[in-house]
């Protein structure tokens, strides 16, 4: 005999675990702070990678400047300035990675505490299932 | 009205279980918009300015996620661009990389919104992009509209630079200084950038914001609130910027972004708002004052057929003379 409510649990769950349930499942075997931290790390080799092509496409862009300084031993200067934009970059990053990361994770640590309500119920009603059939003999 | 709610209850029952093609079917379509825009623009590479290369793109793209098809259109771009010119070329990757980098790897969801940009300012429709994207993406969707449009400028007067550097692959510094300062400094001196990013980030906020709101018909009043924001900002923005603005391009986009904004959020969710109630209940760890509003599913009448024929009657006669010959 088919337990109905049961079966609508069930329904709820697996459409639950083949969308979103996948990346919120996911997320949940991290600690929020390994989780956060990983994505910062990403995140920080990305602006890195994004900084150096920029940097380049600037120095072909003042390249006459550039050796101007050169000439002029200038280029200590030029470099404080590159490194400083870039750890401001960095900091700005790091700053909305931290709140953007944290807030994903606290969203997806929600849904799965309402997916494991619904694994709950699901247990209840097999346990249900088991006293009515022990009554029934 | 209540035939309304039963239109929308079919189709969207149709759609429901149909979804699959549908989304399939509705990529391919966009997709198929999006490379003809792309060839139309640049088409340098002859190969790729080909109906039956578009069409097997398209078909490529509207089985992968979405942000796959934004690194095939990628792709189709470099490859024109490097076929006008190889330094351009590389420009083009160096500044696409850039973008994608610092920007749209955090909303790779959000590539419809990029790919809709240049398709849709061809006919000068980009103005409803901000009030869609307001409502069924995040405030984060301003960055890959903006960038859309940033991409269709820079290829443009990338294109027109080309003439300064030349097609071969010879490099002359000099004309790479030069044509690297042209294109920056159309680009910079190019206010419609500017406009357009004010414009769709104040719409996007001002249509997120009152759509979170409980108020009834806050989501149609988040639209239009939302359609209005951006006519009024982008006139401000062209006034100040001193930018020739196509006026009926600004308001129809708003517009018609705005309808079908409306008509997308009625098909996603209708609610009687004369029926909602208010309750208030507590659990363990909270007290929750609850707005229930109540959806509108109203199905059509059932209709059972029975059909009485002449071969219907004439079996029963038969039968009824059969057994009359066997008693």
């Amino acid at each position: 005999m088919l337990n109905e409510e049961k079966i609508r649990w069930m329904t709820k769950a697996s459409i639950y675990e083949k969308r979103q349930g996948r990346i919120d499942l996911g997320r949940n075997e991290y600690f929020m702070g390994d989780y956060v931290r990983l994505h910062l790390l990403k995140n920080g080799i990305s602006l890195t990678i994004a900084y150096i092509l920029l940097a380049g496409l600037y120095a072909v862009y003042k390249i006459e400047e550039i050796f101007d300084m050169a000439a002029n031993m200038q280029l200590g200067l030029l470099l404080k300035e590159m490194l400083l934009l870039y750890i401001i970059l960095l900091v700005i990053y790091t700053g909305i990675g931290i709140v953007y990361y944290s807030w994903q994770y606290q969203s997806s640590r929600k849904q799965v505490k309402k997916y494991y309500r619904i694994l709950r119920h699901i247990d209840q009603c097999g346990e249900k299932n088991v006293r009515t059939q022990e009554d029934k003999r | 009205m209540t035939e309304l709610f039963v239109m929308r209850d079919k189709i969207s029952r149709f759609v429901k279980e149909y979804e699959t093609w549908f989304l399939i079917i509705a990529k391919f379509i966009g997709m198929m918009f999006v490379f003809n825009c792309v060839n139309s623009q640049l088409g340098y590479f002859e190969i790729l300015d080909n109906p039956m290369v578009n069409v097997l793109l398209s078909l490529i793209c509207s089985i992968i996620p979405g942000s796959f098809s934004v690194f095939i259109v990628a792709a189709v771009i470099t490859a024109h661009m490097m076929k006008l010119s190889v330094l351009i070329g590389a420009l083009v990757i160096v500044v696409m990389l850039i973008l994608y980098l610092m920007f749209l790897k955090f909303a790779p969801e959000q590539s419809v919104v990029l790919l809709a940009v240049p398709v849709l300012m061809q006919y000068d429709m980009h103005f409803m992009i901000p009030i869609l994207a307001g409502m069924f993406f995040s405030p984060y969707a301003v960055v890959p509209a903006v960038i859309g449009l940033f991409m269709v400028k820079f290829l443009g007067y990338a294109c027109g630079a080309a003439s300064i550097v030349g097609t071969g692959m010879s490099f002359n510094l000099d004309a790479i200084v030069e044509a690297m300062g042209t294109i920056i400094g159309q680009v910079t001196d190019d206010k419609m950038i500017w406009l357009y990013a004010i414009a769709a980030a104040v719409a996007m906020a001002v249509v997120f914001i009152i759509s979170q709101f409980s108020f009834d018909y806050a989501w149609y009043a988040a639209i239009a609130a939302g359609a209005a924001a951006e006519i009024v900002v982008a006139f401000f923005c062209a006034a100040a910027f001193g930018i020739d603005l196509n006026i009926i391009g600004l308001v129809a986009g708003a517009v018609i972004g705005a309808l079908l904004a409306m008509l997308l959020q009625f098909m996603k969710c209708a609610v009687d708002y004369s029926r909602k109630e208010y309750v208030q209940f507590e659990d363990d760890d909270y007290y929750y004052y609850v707005k229930a509003i109540p959806k509108i599913s109203v199905s059509g009448a059932e209709k059972n057929v029975v059909k009485v024929n002449s071969q219907t009657k004439k079996s029963v006669k038969n039968g009824v003379q059969a057994s009359q010959e066997n008693k």
